[in-house]
């Protein structure tokens, strides 16, 4: 009694039953009938390797009681592909199982295979990434599915709009920081080299572009200086530059002024300007940074910052 | 203070921390993880179905750290354990991440590419028979390694499985170049040290082009050390602030790039409460510490993200492991 083993369509297929051996299986799960079934039939024709719109819908079945399933996915991408289905339909279906299972990852794996066959990428693409977006705005897979398609569909120069906006709406979003980050900078690495090195100074990198990208950080540090995600920016956007930190020294300064220890607006200009201040030879000077971050401004740190002072050949900040 | 004029008064917040709820109850702890291992999971865990190897993993070894696995089960059950990984253990090397894809007598003889092994699954199966302490001997050593090195792309990285016509499965994740490294550790000693290796080079290289830095040196480490610190964060934040609205539509591309506007915003984050209105934005109020803030801890991972208890495992682990280079960086956190 079931929805295989009652129907027609299925009758010349002998399930294969799960085994788990012995009495005592590790992490044994409570399964529903239906998903028992469902999975037996699917054995059955996983042994057969059968390539049917009816193991289709079996898929479909499965992944909506299991959408974690790996191998139903890899099984699924090989039928459509064989038989040749409608994969912007796919897509479609897709849209469904994602917004309802928003941190599964199999999804994005199957969407980038099904899009890896599609010529041109369809109009409703972007817009559906906004909605996953709008769940979630710092959604690790969707958010890798898209570099993959700026890449694949050389999107670079519509991206950076986007970034922009999502930044308007949180200036802290550092997912989209870091995709600002790849917008601006991977289209100067090769496809196969997935990451991007902050190396030294970047010469691939036209001077005005970098100076653009100081000025868009210098901005956002205004409008929230205790936000961690442009000063690591700033940071990795002056290693391209290659001229180190000192020519943001008077920008920093306004966030912290040493002399004015009750003034301080933002541990991370501290963190900073200790940097620099030691590229400048100022020991003094970073030690005080140093302090001020250990004793007032970023107590939770103090073991580190006391490190960095080690570093300087300075000494630890009382408790 | 007028810097919080705009926070919600912490006096009333409702995360407000009790004795209760940081005390650790050993024995209830105990209680639940031999639930989780002598009856069936709850039906909900059937999204964990293919990964049932990493939760047997989980809690076998949540009962070793305990102290109580080998006191709470009998040599017989442990015995059970041992055959239910083993019999995961797929012929060509590796393991699979649970028993729902063995086909049985249907499929024998014939290699059936949808009954695969999987690199989690194999990393956790030899890491709970090493938890169980018997088994490693009937893991075919020599298959897997040969296996796990077929899972290395040109680039260094690792896949997660071998798929049709001998292709790698799996997204690029540095998850996968972990475990796999991890399985290489463990089972590649005495006589399987002198057979072929992964290729550790770009592995490595692979890692180093991930993070701030040439080569695995001082500078890398300490360059990490400074990123894991500054994980750790004095308060929560709830993860759905500051989005309000995304627009459905991307932006029209042949527009003039806009000057950047950032609306007002107020959050809670790093140990400041910080506000700031359009208003006075050019002129925003000093931060200060409070006297709550310290209660608030926890480790995160990204940047400007919730604290989330995983990552005090991840964040920590990595100090301690980087510490035997730099012996001083596990003491900082």
């Amino acid at each position: 009694m079931g929805r295989y083993s009652d129907s027609e369509e299925w009758e010349d297929i002998i399930p294969i039953p799960q085994d788990d051996g012995g009495p005592n299986p590790l992490a044994a799960i409570a399964y529903t009938e239906e998903y028992s079934e469902a999975m037996s039939y699917l054995r059955a024709v996983m042994a057969k390797d059968e390539k049917s719109d009816r193991v289709l819908g079996l898929t479909e079945d499965i992944i909506q009681m299991n959408p974690a399933h790996y191998t139903v996915w890899l099984y699924r991408a090989d039928i459509l592909l064989e038989l040749q289905e409608n994969l912007v339909q796919e897509l479609e279906w897709l849209n469904t199982i994602a917004i309802r299972h928003h941190k599964n990852f199999q999804i994005w794996h199957h969407r980038q295979v099904i899009m890896s066959h599609i010529p041109t990428m369809p109009s409703s693409e972007l817009s559906f990434l906004a909605r996953m977006f709008a769940k979630d705005v710092k959604n690790y897979h969707v958010w890798s599915y898209r570099q993959w398609l700026v890449r694949r569909f050389s999107l670079w120069d519509s991206e950076l709009p986007y970034v922009e906006s999502l930044l308007q709406s949180d200036v802290r979003n550092n997912s989209a920081w870091n995709h600002r980050w790849f917008v601006v900078f991977a289209r100067h690495t090769s496809p196969e080299k997935h990451s991007i090195k902050n190396d030294d100074a970047d010469s691939r990198v036209e001077p005005e572009i970098l100076e653009g990208e100081i000025e868009y950080t210098k901005a956002a540090i205004l409008m929230a200086p205790q936000n961690q995600s442009p000063w690591n920016y700033l940071r990795g956007v002056l290693r391209k530059q290659g001229k180190g930190l000192v020519g943001m020294k008077g920008f920093a300064e306004q966030f912290a002024d040493l002399e004015k220890e009750d003034e301080v607006r933002s541990s991370h200009a501290l963190d900073f300007l200790a940097d620099l201040y030691a590229e400048e030879q100022e020991k003094e000077l970073s030690g005080k940074a140093l302090e001020l971050l250990a004793r007032r401004y970023d107590p939770i740190r103090k073991n580190y910052w006391d490190y960095r002072r080690n570093m300087l050949g300075l000494g630890q900040v009382g408790a | 203070m007028s810097t919080y004029a705009h926070a919600p008064p912490l006096s009333q917040s409702t995360l407000t921390l009790t004795p209760d709820r940081s005390t650790f109850n050993k024995e209830r702890h105990i209680k639940y993880w031999l639930r989780c291992l002598k009856t069936h999971l709850p039906t909900a865990y059937t999204s964990n179905d293919s990964q049932r190897m990493t939760l047997a993993f989980f809690i076998l070894s949540a009962l070793d750290i305990l102290g109580v696995l080998h006191t709470k089960t009998t040599p017989a059950e442990r015995k059970e354990y041992v055959e239910w990984i083993l019999r995961c253990q797929h012929p060509g090397g590796g393991f699979r991440g649970f028993t729902g894809t063995m086909l049985g007598d249907e499929a024998n003889g014939e290699e059936c590419v949808w009954d695969s092994a999987n690199l989690a699954a194999t990393y956790f199966a030899c890491a709970a028979l090493m938890v169980l302490g018997e088994g490693m001997e009937r893991v075919k050593r020599k298959e897997c390694l040969e296996w796990v090195r077929g899972l290395q792309r040109g680039n260094g990285v690792f896949g997660e499985g071998i798929g049709k016509g001998g292709q790698v499965e799996g997204s690029e994740d540095m998850r996968f170049c972990y475990l796999a490294a991890g399985v290489r550790w463990m089972l590649r000693r005495g006589d399987m040290e002198r057979g072929k290796d992964i290729d550790v080079e770009g592995l490595v290289g692979y890692i180093e082009a991930s993070v701030d830095g040439k080569t695995v040196s001082p500078e890398f480490i300490e360059n990490m050390t400074r990123w894991l610190v500054s994980r750790q964060t004095l308060m929560l934040q709830d993860d759905e602030d500051g989005l309000d609205v995304v627009d459905d539509e991307p932006p029209d591309p042949e527009a003039a790039p806009a000057p950047p506007v950032f609306p007002p915003t107020f959050h809670v984050l790093g140990g400041f409460s910080v506000s700031i209105d359009a208003a006075t934005h050019t002129n925003p109020p000093s931060v200060e510490v409070s006297k709550y803030d310290r209660q608030w801890i926890g480790v995160n991972g990204r940047c400007n993200k919730v604290a989330d208890t995983c990552y005090t495992f991840w964040v920590g682990g990595t100090l301690g492991v980087s510490s035997c280079r730099n012996p001083e960086s596990v003491d900082v956190f």
